[in-house]
């Protein structure tokens, strides 16, 4: 058993090379097309007094955009493997590689622990959910959440804020500090995912609750509680929890709202202010680095997928 | 002595304002080495019945009449003491053995989990015990199927191992519900065989429940034919394989005797 | 086709009360979106001011009154783009199949696996901050979603019998799409089309909330949020009123997609 989860893992290994090669290639590409020359948006940026021609020439020579597209390409997915991305366009003082450093801890933990809630939730949730189909426990977590995906993740931020800061009094308003101040973000950001996963499990489940094995097992005399932890949730859990390990890339790009409404210091923040400043440098990466995780992330939870179930390593 | 009776069994679908019935009036009972043959096409009800009378019918169903097991009133009886009887007094045989077992969970902790609770053995004679059951359904390599998954087992291996799990606790009901019908002509055999040993040990009724005229006449001594969720002839079987007495009954036999004689019945007209 | 329900019949007259709102905006606001005076600056709700006013003294009621052109319109725009876009490349990869079709669902694999923030993100950065590039982006993170979808729904169709004996009377490719495949899909595009305009909503106003794409003093909904979260402590009531425009309308939107989608197609309904 054990050689085939290897040969498995293996398999997928090795299909992930040409992927990274063609997403770091789009990438890069997306972010050197661009209408406007950087260097002179650099030179502007950096507040020159007068922006020449030559003066223009010079900064391209220096950001190294004189040289032919592929050798920039080459220079950069090699560097990026030193987690070298280069300057920030904006502060020359400050690396992209540092500042990414500086604000991914924030990030991961606002993620992270918003993909553990999500997922208590969501499982209590839609396994009361499936199990209770169509009776008001059912119906009134349904439109619960219908209500929670219409609304705008930073409109519930707002008012969330209101009510248990400026009213209560019990939270913070924002800022990254202790326990207190990750509740209401990790909240915020956790609807919306709630929504989708309730709904996946609820519908897996039902699925496998017309299953004949779960008719078999109740006729055995098995109690609800132990069918349902014992039986339906691995079975309803597979394609939930791959997708929820896909989500944890998706809730790392999607802190960008929390974290501006929280005063969040994470690198979602960080890529609103470039984007508002134009500092391509840190843009790229943070593109660069969201795919790669999206990508490692994918083929954790195939392998994770394929230990759990034993009929995939066939 | 009777072991099940069942009196005036219905079972109504109810869907907001529709509201139609499925069975009507089904009764029957069988004796302790005694085997009953619920037979009729597929989609009489048959095994509309058999979940009906177990309380295994989802909510929009709604099942009314009396069911004696044991010679207790078993609608009445709570939640928690039903899953009890259906562990210890019931044993059930399915249809789909491939897709009775959990695909995720080994042969062995699915057979031992559920009987954990009513037979108190060590870790190793637990083993040794489902060995042996295993043995009494002719499955020589214990060892190695208790370490499988179901999809790495045959159909027919399947349908024994469920048979060796309905004997284990020496049920007073065994209730086989297309014992027959999803595997191949060898394994058909090898189960007919086992189900008419446990018969003749005389300790459980039996409800076989099957369109498969042919494997009922080898097993059943009365028959309950089911038309359209209403009884259309209930007697001995060898009365009934000889001479139906019903205008239905005569039907389905012909069928049966065109298609190529006694042990070859598919119904298929 | 069924009877449609009487709650969608409801939520359609609601979005199409919203739509005229937004297209009669001048006779229906009792004020303009831009004037403003530091005198009535945060007044209360009242019969001159319905919903009060913001911090730089406009009518509040009057500027989501205005608002529903930027937001309704840009979103329309979007997803009329996808639609179209994917619904072309959906039809031709499946129903042509082959190197084309693997091609095509590569691109749609690849886009469909980044986060689309990121994507909008990016191309915006490339373009700059204008809202046509945030529109420009966001039909290039969705159509690719629309492409699998119209794709599964062709090879669907593609195996039924009028379909093959049209090819084998050699009718031409594009009269068996256009009278054979195209009204088969309708169902699932009208049920796409509704829920995409709720994500584009929802997305055009998480954007410009975040300052990209539309910029004040557009009344843009989510770029009055963006202004309201800066006055939060003074005025906090400034929030609500966007707010609860923004949820009634994706709900609408995407209640209307549900509802469409569990009449048509009863095996996906939730």
């Amino acid at each position: 058993m054990v050689f085939e989860l290897r040969k498995y893992i293996l398999k997928r290994l090795i299909a992930t090379v040409p992927l990274l090669v063609v997403v770091s290639f789009a990438c890069f590409l997306m972010i050197q097309t661009m209408s406007s020359d950087p260097a002179e948006v650099v030179l502007r940026v950096r507040q020159t007094p007068i922006v020449t021609d030559k003066a223009i020439e010079e900064m391209r020579i220096e950001l190294g955009l004189d040289k032919p597209f592929l050798t920039r390409y080459a220079y950069w997915l090699v560097d990026s493997f030193k987690f070298d991305f280069g300057v920030s366009y904006v502060n020359p003082a400050r690396t992209v590689a540092s500042e990414l450093k500086r604000c991914l801890p924030a990030t991961l933990q606002l993620a992270l622990a918003s993909v553990v809630f999500v997922f208590m939730v969501s499982v209590v949730l839609g396994t009361l959910a499936a199990y209770y189909k169509d009776s008001w426990i059912d119906k009134s977590i349904r439109f619960l959440l219908f209500n929670f995906s219409a609304m705008p993740s930073y409109w519930f931020a707002l008012l969330a804020i209101w009510f248990f800061s400026l009213y209560l009094g019990w939270l913070p308003t924002g800022g990254r500090g202790g326990f207190e101040t990750l509740i209401l973000p990790v909240l915020t950001l956790s609807l919306g995912q709630i929504a989708i996963y309730v709904r996946l499990i609820r519908n897996n489940m039902i699925e496998v609750l017309k299953e004949d094995f779960v008719f078999y097992a109740k006729a055995r005399g098995i109690g609800p509680f132990r069918l349902l932890t014992q039986h339906v949730l691995k079975n309803s859990l597979q394609s939930s929890i791959t997708a929820l390990g896909m989500s944890i890339p998706q809730l790392i790009a999607g802190t960008l709202v929390v974290e501006t409404v929280f005063s969040w210091p994470g690198i979602g923040r960080l890529s609103i202010e470039a984007i508002l400043n134009r500092d391509y440098p840190i843009i790229q990466a943070y593109v660069w680095l969201i795919a790669l995780l999206l990508i490692l992330f994918n083929l954790l939870f195939d392998i994770l997928h394929a230990i759990n179930d034993p009929r995939i390593r066939n | 002595m009777t072991i099940l009776e069942v009196n005036n069994l219905s079972v109504h679908f109810k869907n907001g304002k529709k509201k139609m019935c499925l069975i009507q009036n089904i009764g029957f009972s069988i004796r302790r080495g005694e085997c009953l043959g619920l037979i009729g096409e597929s989609g009489s009800g048959k095994s509309m019945t058999m979940k009906g009378l177990l309380g295994l019918l989802e909510p929009s169903f709604q099942v009314t009449g009396q069911v004696v097991l044991n010679q207790k009133d078993w609608m009445a009886q709570k939640p928690s003491l039903k899953r009890e009887i259906m562990a210890k007094e019931i044993g059930i045989v399915l249809q789909n053995p491939m897709n009775s077992f959990d695909p995720l969970m080994r042969i062995d902790r699915q057979m031992k989990d559920y009987m954990k609770h009513y037979k108190k053995l060590s870790r190793s004679q637990m083993h040794q015990w489902l060995l042996r059951l295993l043995e009494g359904v002719n499955i020589k390599q214990g060892d190695e199927v208790l370490k499988k998954y179901p999809h790495q087992l045959s159909g027919g291996m399947l349908q024994r191992i469920m048979i060796a799990i309905a004997m284990a606790l020496e049920p007073a009901l065994i209730i086989a519900d297309e014992p027959t019908t999803a595997i191949d002509t060898k394994s058909q055999k090898e189960v007919i065989q086992l189900l008419q040993t446990i018969k003749a040990k005389g300790q459980a009724g039996i409800l076989f429940i099957s369109h498969d005229l042919g494997v009922v006449s080898a097993l059943a001594d009365s028959i309950v034919l089911l038309h359209q969720g209403k009884v259309v002839e209930k007697g001995l079987c060898q009365d009934f394989m000889k001479a139906p007495a019903s205008s239905y009954g005569k039907e389905l036999l012909e069928c049966k005797l065109k298609i190529g004689g006694e042990n070859h019945a598919t119904r298929s007209c | 086709m069924k009877k449609l329900t009487m709650s969608l019949w409801i939520t359609g007259a609601f979005i199409c009360a919203v739509v005229i709102a937004g297209i009669f905006a001048p006779l229906i606001a009792p004020h303009g979106p831009y004037e403003n005076s530091i005198l009535t600056k945060f007044t209360p709700m009242s019969l001159t001011y319905p919903f009060g006013t913001d911090h730089l003294g406009r009518c509040i009621f009057s500027r989501i009154i205005y608002g529903i052109r930027p937001t309704l319109f840009f979103s329309f725009l979007i997803m009329v783009g996808t639609m179209t876009l994917g619904t072309v490349l959906g039809l031709m990869s499946g129903y042509l199949g082959g190197k084309f079709d693997e091609v095509i669902m590569r691109f749609v694999d690849i886009i469909l696996s980044f986060p689309s923030q990121i994507v909008v993100l990016a191309v915006v950065a490339a373009l700059g901050n204008q809202i046509q590039n945030v529109i420009i982006a966001m039909i290039l993170v969705k159509w690719a979603w629309y492409c699998r979808m119209i794709r599964g729904s062709v090879l669907k169709f593609r195996q039924s019998p009028f379909v093959i004996y049209s090819k084998m009377i050699g009718m031409p490719t594009l009269f068996i799409l256009r009278k054979h495949i195209l009204p088969n899909i309708s169902a699932d595009l009208t049920v796409l089309a509704s829920i995409d305009m709720g994500w584009a909503i929802l997305n055009i106003s998480t954007l410009s909330f975040l300052g990209i794409g539309v910029q004040p003093p557009v009344s843009e909904w989510g770029a009055m949020l963006n202004e309201a979260k800066n006055v939060f402590r003074s005025n906090p009531i400034q929030v609500i009123f966007p707010g609860l425009s923004l949820m009634s309308v994706i709900g609408a939107f995407h209640y209307m997609g549900d509802a469409l989608r569990d009449l048509w197609d009863p095996k996906e309904a939730l």
